[in-house]
């Protein structure tokens, strides 16, 4: 694969995104401890939804925890 | 006797010509200088020209249209590099200038029996390079001899006294950095747009006007980095104490002493403890506060207040100051300066202020003996700060030019008056070791705001009356979900805001510039979120060309501009940095072009699949082809994007049904661009030109007996 599956445009060397999107995909993994401090405790698939629904999220974040949740999905 | 008298007279009288920057402005001039009650206005083809008498001297006040010659590159060719320029009459190089070129004619005749010259333009660079060209190019004389009006306001008084005063010499630093500012702008819009625009026509074949400039590249920058912090926000949850209290028979919402809670558990712990309980006064804390009046505006300050009470975009707030001065009404409005120099007659000001709306507020200055306005620290040394003359208006205003006068005169008035004083109260509630808080303002003495109150947010609150002691029951007491925001989108006025404070563009330009952004389809329409295209050019510049979207490396031009205008700096010098420095970007762009095609191709299709646009008009070559829906009858057809600005009145017809898919393609006919037409019925490809096309009038022909054939698919279809 050599292109962005969410929005084509050329993936980073060694990503899985493009770079927009692996930004906000690093974004992302970078508050998770941020969300399971705050929580107490977090499984990172409640975390996913958590910021699908908060307001505020960036549109690219939300387009990769949308991506990542396909991946799971069987 | 009588006519040898006369004729002694006649030779003593000279003939003055006064160039001012438009016809409005020449107007007011002749009305201010005419001595003898006798103006006379001449009309010649659309222009004309004020004559009046003065000291036994002739004036003839003639006007310019804004600049009226143009810059024009010395080589042929639509291409780039291109460095070296010459002057000339604006209408050769803009066909929509036509009003120009009885203006010039009639400058040029009337410079002929002149015997001196005055220049009486806006004083400032733009201003100061329109006299200096009409003045070569236009009267074809020499500008080293010519004199200079300068005033800030269009009264009669003022008007008068800085002809009495003329300055005995153009202002040379100001013209050479108008100069300055006009080439390399035009070097670097013209060069990388074109760059820009032969990527595209090379790659795919269209042309389609990409355009950038010195400023806009950086502020492309600023939009797309700020576009992307927002889209890959992720927000941090915090949770607040959200808690009411009954008192005499009343709720009160009260506030927790930490704002924000960043564990869910603390949260928690704190409302489940504090359910039903308690709260005791423990103390009423009081605090004074003075606010001295805000400051007198310069351009930006007005620029953003405007925007923040009515909305009006930076470049709308310009034009309608830019209208009241023209109006006599306030002074000139494209300033930096927040002072109000001793120079400015503040008693005449005020007294005719008292014959006006605004009375009351002048008399009490009036009455207090003018006290010492407040001041601001930026300083122009061209312009004061904005102020009102204290004109009536001589015509009703329109609601919003009312509005920014209205702004303009209240923000003045206010600066004679005395601070306000704001009590702020806060009571402490006490729940072992909880505090809450109670809070309230009170306006002790209002000062300015009595004036400037329509502008101020009123955020006052009365505090219910209690005393240290008073005992409170929490009714309701919960921890609330929150989460950190992102940073907001620009708008008008903090993008403004930001080129001023990055020192990029000047006052004139900025809310242009901002404008663009929007209007090239950079930016959706309704926000400063970057739309596709934005993005296609920002990466496609980033990658190749990064010079471009640099505010450092065009900040190097701004000084050496700055310096020019403060005497110290050298036109030529600049000139030449610009272009070693333009040459450099080209060459890079040159060795790029290929991809950096490529790149915009990609963009610009995909931003014309969100936006229904088609392509470039063939007729105006400036606007954009779209497909619109008409309002009365609900057809679509293709119309140019120049419409609405009444500059272009191209339309196509097209098919009533079916999905419309621009191609890369033109007509081998007509060369007018190609488009698929998917239809339930068929897909077929044809020109937004196929009404009238030559190659296509025998389909047309066998579609129309095909139709006449078969009933229920009626012509209206393809109209
Ligand atoms: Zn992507």
């Amino acid at each position: 694969m050599t292109s962005c599956i969410i929005c084509g445009r050329p993936i980073q060397e060694e990503h899985r995104f493009c770079r927009y999107h692996q930004n906000a995909y690093e974004e992302l993994r970078k508050m998770f401890d941020r969300w399971e401090k705050a929580y107490g405790s977090m499984q990172w698939h409640d975390y996913l939804e958590g910021v699908l629904k908060a307001e505020g999220t960036g549109i690219w974040v939300a387009e990769v925890i949308e991506a990542i949740k396909k991946e799971y999905v069987p | 006797m009588m006519s040898t008298d006369f004729n002694a007279r006649r030779r003593k009288l000279s003939k003055v010509m006064i160039i001012s920057e438009k016809p409005t402005a020449a107007r007011r001039i002749a009305e201010a200088l005419d001595q003898n009650g006798n103006l006379r206005e001449t009309k010649s083809k659309s222009a004309s020209y004020f004559e009046c008498e003065r000291n036994g001297d002739t004036l003839i006040v003639a006007y310019a249209l804004g600049h009226l010659f143009e810059l024009r590159q010395t080589e042929k060719g639509w291409t780039y590099p291109r460095f070296e320029t010459e002057w000339v009459p604006k209408y050769e190089v803009d066909k929509k200038a036509s009003k120009i070129e009885p203006i010039i004619n009639l400058i040029r005749k009337l410079a002929k029996d002149a015997d001196s010259f005055v220049v009486a333009t806006d004083f400032d660079i733009e201003g100061s390079l329109i006299g200096y060209l009409t003045l070569k190019y236009g009267c074809r004389v020499n500008p080293d001899n010519a004199k200079r009006m300068i005033f800030s306001t269009l009264t009669k008084k003022e008007l008068e006294h800085a002809y009495e005063n003329l300055s005995q010499q153009l202002d040379f630093p100001m013209i050479e950095a108008g100069h300055a500012r006009h080439e390399i702008d035009w070097l670097y819009g013209i060069n990388l747009t074109r760059a820009l625009t032969l990527s595209v026509k090379k790659a795919a074949g269209w042309f389609r006007i990409v355009s950038t400039g010195r400023v806009q590249g950086p502020t492309l920058a600023f939009l797309a980095e700020n576009d992307q912090k927002i889209k890959k926000f992720v927000p941090i949850p915090f949770w607040v104490i959200s808690a009411k209290a009954g008192h005499n028979g009343k709720e009160l919402e009260l506030e927790y002493h930490k704002k924000r809670l960043d564990l869910k558990e603390d949260a928690q712990r704190i409302a489940d403890e504090l359910q039903g309980r308690d709260l005791r006064v423990e103390s009423i804390l009081s605090k004074k506060q003075k606010q001295t009046a805000p400051i007198p505006f310069n351009l930006s300050g007005l620029q953003s207040e405007s925007y923040r009470y009515f909305g009006f975009k930076p470049s709308r707030t310009l034009s309608i100051a830019q209208k009241l001065y023209l109006d006599a009404l306030i002074s000139y409005p494209r300033t930096n300066s927040q002072k109000l120099p001793l120079g400015i007659d503040l008693r005449e000001i005020l007294e005719e202020l008292r014959e006006t709306a605004y009375r009351q507020y002048a008399m009490n200055i009036l009455s207090r003996g003018i006290p010492e306005p407040v001041q601001g620290p930026k300083d122009d040394p061209a312009h004061p700060a904005i102020y009102p003359t204290g004109k009536k208006p001589e015509r009703r205003l329109t609601p919003s030019e009312f509005k920014v006068y209205d702004l303009v005169v209240r923000r003045f008035l206010g600066l004679f008056y005395e601070p306000s004083i704001k009590e702020f109260l806060r009571a402490n509630l006490k729940a072992d070791d909880h505090l809450f808080y109670l809070r309230g303002m009170k306006i002790i003495r209002e000062g300015w705001i009595v004036v400037y109150g329509p502008y101020v947010k009123n955020n006052e609150r009365t505090l219910p009356s209690i005393k240290e002691g008073d005992s409170f029951k929490i009714t309701s007491i919960a921890a609330d979900n929150r989460y950190s925001a992102p940073p907001a989108h620009y708008n008008p006025s903090s993008l403004l805001k930001l080129l001023e404070k990055k020192g990029l563009g000047t006052k004139a330009t900025r809310a242009s510039i901002v404008d663009s952004a929007q209007s090239r389809g950079y930016t959706l329409a309704s926000s400063f979120e970057l739309s596709s295209l934005g993005y296609a050019l920002y990466e496609t510049l980033e990658s190749h060309v990064p010079a471009i979207l640099s505010a450092e490396f065009t900040r190097n031009l701004e000084t050496e501009m700055e310096h020019i205008q403060e005497g110290t700096g050298d036109r030529e010098k600049a000139l030449s940095l610009a272009k070693r420095e333009l040459d450099e970007i080209l060459r890079a762009f040159r060795e790029h072009e290929d991809e950096i095609g490529e790149d915009l191709v990609k963009g610009l299709q995909g931003y014309w699949q969100a936006s229904e646009e088609i392509g470039p008009c063939p007729k105006c070559g400036v606007g954009t082809l779209s497909i619109i829906k008409s309002p009365k009858t609900g057809k679509r057809f293709i119309g140019c994007s120049q419409y609405k600005e009444e500059k272009c009145d191209q339309t196509f017809p097209l098919p009533q049904k079916g999905r419309i898919i621009p191609l890369e393609k033109q007509c081998p006919y007509c060369s007018h661009q190609m488009i698929k037409v998917i239809s339930s019925r068929r897909v077929w490809e044809t020109c937004i030109n196929w009404a009238v096309c030559p190659g296509r009038q025998e389909d047309l022909k066998t579609l129309h007996q095909k139709r006449e054939k078969s009933s229920g698919y009626s012509e209206e279809e393809e109209k």
